[in-house]
């Protein structure tokens, strides 16, 4: 490589180090807003905050979550919110996370809700039997497909925001064995289709 | 130009590379699902640092290239924050201090995906994570065999 090709390429590195660097200390907005008005009781539930595990609070460092406990009639699950402006890494596929940590996947279906789709998965280990439904939320898009995610923040992170609101993973579990009804939860607890 | 030893933009390019791919060490050290990824990036290299070591560097036609192709994909997985961009280009930018052999660097190259963490996500569920990392990082047995007998001298740059 001649001194013409070496010289543009330093000078392509100081342009990398300054745009990296302009980026990165780019504020984006948050969708803490979004997560923080959720709230805690209501006409016909309640809840109370979950304190995050000693391997969550290392996972959802720089990100703002919620995690609660919700009884909706005879309905009770967990709730967890994660908005990851500041930390998108800390955001993965719930699918992908669950499976790896041993649960196998017995059934698995897209539901619609809210002009949108959420996924719906049972999953097994051992004797055990858990429930999820997730989702991705713009506040106006909803979605399951974690493609869809990283296309979605990464044309946000380019366009430093101008693309449209965080969206953040929604995510209800179920407690234990006891499954609730995912049908009558999204259509009774209000509060999720402001998340 | 430091004679074999690759030129200063070389290094200052794979130096801005490796700190956009850092996250690669945390990935190593902490997943439970696939203990064994290191080991194929550490075969992987292999190429790269006998010609480190030898002072055998080489000046091809594709170093500016790859070595801009480094430098973008980095820059736009840090921008984008995904990492697998960050890694093609760690790739890109490693790939410029491998003996060029032909086809067999194409080979290594693709071998590439051996060490990449995306790799488990999507492929992991379909077949044992492990098994595939090894098939794929045999890819780059060829170059190894041809940088052994020395069958074949590297392509330098006139």
């Amino acid at each position: 490589m001649g001194r013409i090709g070496q010289t543009i390429l330093w000078i392509g590195l100081i342009c990398a180090l300054i745009l990296g660097v302009l980026w990165e200390s780019y504020p984006l907005p948050d969708a803490s807003d979004r997560i923080e008005s959720l709230p805690m009781a209501g006409e016909g539930f309640h809840g109370r905050d979950v304190p995050l595990g000693w391997g969550e609070r290392q996972i959802y460092q720089n990100t703002h979550v919620a995690k609660r406990y919700y009884r909706l009639g005879e309905n009770r699950f967990f709730l967890f919110a994660v908005d990851g402006t500041n930390n998108r890494h800390a955001i993965h596929d719930p699918a992908y996370c669950v499976t790896g940590l041993g649960w196998k996947a017995i059934k698995e279906k897209e539901l619609s809700y809210a002009g949108g789709t959420v996924k719906h998965m049972r999953l097994q280990k051992d004797e055990m039997e858990m429930e999820l439904v997730y989702w991705f939320s713009d506040g106006t898009n909803r979605y399951s497909s974690p493609k869809q995610y990283w296309i979605h923040t990464a044309v946000r992170r380019l366009t430093l925001g101008f693309s449209g609101p965080e969206p953040i993973l929604v995510l209800l579990q179920s407690p234990g064995n006891r499954v609730p009804d995912w049908e009558a939860i999204l259509k009774e607890f209000f509060p999720l289709k402001d998340l | 130009m430091l004679n074999g030893r690759g030129s200063w933009v070389q290094h200052a390019i794979m130096f801005y590379c490796i700190w956009c791919s850092r996250d690669l060490i945390g990935f190593y050290r902490y997943t439970p699902f696939d203990p064994w990824a290191w080991i194929p990036l550490i075969l992987w290299l292999m190429p790269c640092l006998c010609s480190l070591i030898k002072g055998r560097i080489q000046n091809t036609f594709s170093e500016g290239f790859f070595l801009s192709a480094g430098l973008i994909l980095s820059l736009l997985g840090t921008v984008v924050q995904i990492n697998a961009v960050k890694y093609l280009g760690l790739t890109c930018a490693f790939a410029t201090y491998s003996p060029w052999m032909g086809w067999s660097t194409y080979l290594w190259l693709f071998s590439a995906a051996s060490w990449m963490p995306a790799l488990g996500y999507f492929f992991g569920q379909k077949i044992s994570i492990t098994l595939l990392r090894f098939i794929l990082i045999s890819f780059s047995f060829p170059l190894f065999y041809q940088l052994g007998t020395k069958q074949k001298e590297p392509i330098w740059e006139e």
